[in-house]
């Protein structure tokens, strides 16, 4: 039979598979289709969550500061300057209730609060983990000299991209991937994925490039996925590692996500990115710090075949 | 229709979603106006610390400003998308706290456990709470009693004099409903 209305299913996952009022061919069917079955299990766990969601949630929101950073933050200056143009306003948030303990929306003196802590013997600033130093970092709030330490870094970064460039132009060749790229072919569709495209990636070390991984472009039922996976697990130190997509014309990129754990990933990307040129495939290791753009610290790299 | 393919409706978020992978920082001021409470208290409820909180809360919107080209306009809520980038900020900070620990305590690493997601949904939680209140009444009435109260559907009925017929179909699309943003969620990358 085909798939059962939904909300039979629904039924199901309410009421339990026992219910006797579903028909035995719906029984039938969950019992031969995986699909199904995962579908119940999938209701079943939001009922769980849902059951046991508060019945008085305390909204929390978060003080004005928190905006006025993430407008500086982010990339642009037209872009940070449009932003902080607009506040948002407490009204179209969702309704919420203070509990006098929370004040979060109170805005207390957070200056004052921090600077008790910030009392302690100062050896909390080596010791302390990358989130506070961040917050350390923040709250010096020298807008200007973090301009000034970041310059450099671009530099280097710069002369980094421009390097790997060259690398990657005299090495795309079919010898840095395993396999042939598979052709996008139309039977993708009964299969589960297909790999449209594929790279080594490999260590900047102009001279001698070590492989330390691999990268696919995917095409699932869900969309493409950029697949990442390194061969052995790869130590991020203080840090973590960020995925990023870089375009050919070296000057643009986009961060893909976070790597995490073994080294095995899947991020979703749209098609479009590929079409605008974002092919090149990069890993860099990232420090817990505010600023969240590309530390210059890649890791591995590799150019994916137009 | 199946369940499988439901497709999305909150077509204002699709809209809200187009904008941000364009490039438009108002789409993001517009997100941050909307859901930045939502973040905030996972946040905040997540590690009981309202300064790693409003770190994690500038952290998500600043992860989903750069990484707006992940964000498929037609594959789902925004609110879910944000909450997703959440759960792995809240991540990094346990893993972090786990790590401090660890090197502080290095003989005594044994007693601290590993951090894991699996143990707190606050996330999940205040996800589907906050997607109760964007449906309103009475479909919200409805699941609020149904799976909060467990409160039997004919119950139900009775209390908000609706038809049962109504009450189930709310409880029905209702869930799918909430069972699609659970998905949401998960389907965000780190």
């Amino acid at each position: 039979m085909s798939h059962p209305d939904d909300e039979i299913l629904v039924d199901l996952a309410i009421n339990g598979t026992d219910a006797a009022d579903a028909p035995s061919s719906v029984h039938h069917h969950l019992s031969s289709c995986a699909v199904c079955t995962a579908t119940v299990v999938d209701l079943r766990r939001t009922l769980s969550v849902a059951r046991t969601s508060p019945t008085d949630t305390v909204w929390v929101t978060p003080p004005a500061g928190v905006w006025e950073r993430i407008s500086a933050q982010i990339e642009g200056p037209n872009a940070a300057a449009s932003v902080s143009g607009v506040r948002p306003t407490a009204a179209d948030l969702p309704p919420r209730s203070t509990p006098a303990d929370d004040g979060g929306s109170v805005s207390p003196s957070r200056r004052g609060s921090h600077g008790s802590q910030r009392s302690q013997p100062d050896h909390a600033d080596s010791g302390a983990s990358p989130i506070e130093r961040a917050r350390a970092r923040r709250e010096r709030g020298e807008r200007g000299e973090r301009g000034a330490e970041h310059r450099p870094r671009l530099v280097g970064w710069a002369a980094g991209i421009a390097a790997a460039g060259l690398v990657v132009g005299l090495l795309t060749g079919r010898a840095l991937w395993n396999e042939p790229a598979a052709p996008p072919v139309a039977t993708a569709t009964t299969t589960s994925a297909t790999t449209v495209s594929q790279v080594a990636l490999n260590t900047l070390d102009a001279s001698d490039p070590q492989r330390l991984g691999e990268a696919a472009v995917v095409r699932t039922a869900r969309g493409y996925e950029l697949k990442i996976d390194t061969t052995k697990p790869v130590d991020a130190g203080t840090g973590y590692l960020e995925v990023w997509l870089i375009n050919r014309d070296l000057k643009r990129m986009v961060s893909v996500g976070m790597l995490r754990g073994n080294g095995i990933a899947s991020f979703p990307i749209s098609q479009n990115l590929i079409d605008q040129g974002y092919v090149v495939v990069d890993i860099s290791r990232q420090q817990f710090i505010e600023d969240t753009t590309h530390s210059g610290d890649s890791v591995m790299r590799g150019r994916l075949p137009a | 229709m199946h369940v499988h393919d439901d497709p999305n409706t909150d077509l204002d978020g699709a809209r809200l979603a187009g904008e941000l992978v364009a490039g438009s920082s108002d789409a993001l001021a517009e997100m941050y106006r909307r859901w930045s409470t939502l973040v905030h208290t996972i946040a905040y409820r997540s590690l009981g610390d309202r300064h790693d909180a409003e770190d994690v809360t500038q952290q998500v919107f600043v992860s989903a400003w750069n990484g707006r080209h992940t964000l498929r306009p037609d594959a789902g809520s925004p609110a879910a998308w944000l909450v997703g980038i959440t759960k792995h900020r809240v991540a990094d900070v346990k893993m972090q706290r786990y790590r401090s620990h660890r090197n502080l305590h290095a003989v005594a690493a044994q007693s601290a456990t590993e951090p894991s997601e699996q143990h707190d949904d606050w996330a999940e939680k205040l996800l589907l709470v906050s997607e109760l209140e964007r449906m309103g009444d009475p479909r919200a009435a409805v699941l609020r009693m149904a799976f909060m109260e467990d409160k039997p559907q004919d119950e139900i009925a009775r209390t908000l004099d609706l038809p049962i017929g109504t009450v189930k179909s709310h409880v029905r699309r209702g869930l799918i409903e909430l069972r699609r943003r659970l998905e949401e969620v998960e389907h965000v990358a780190p």
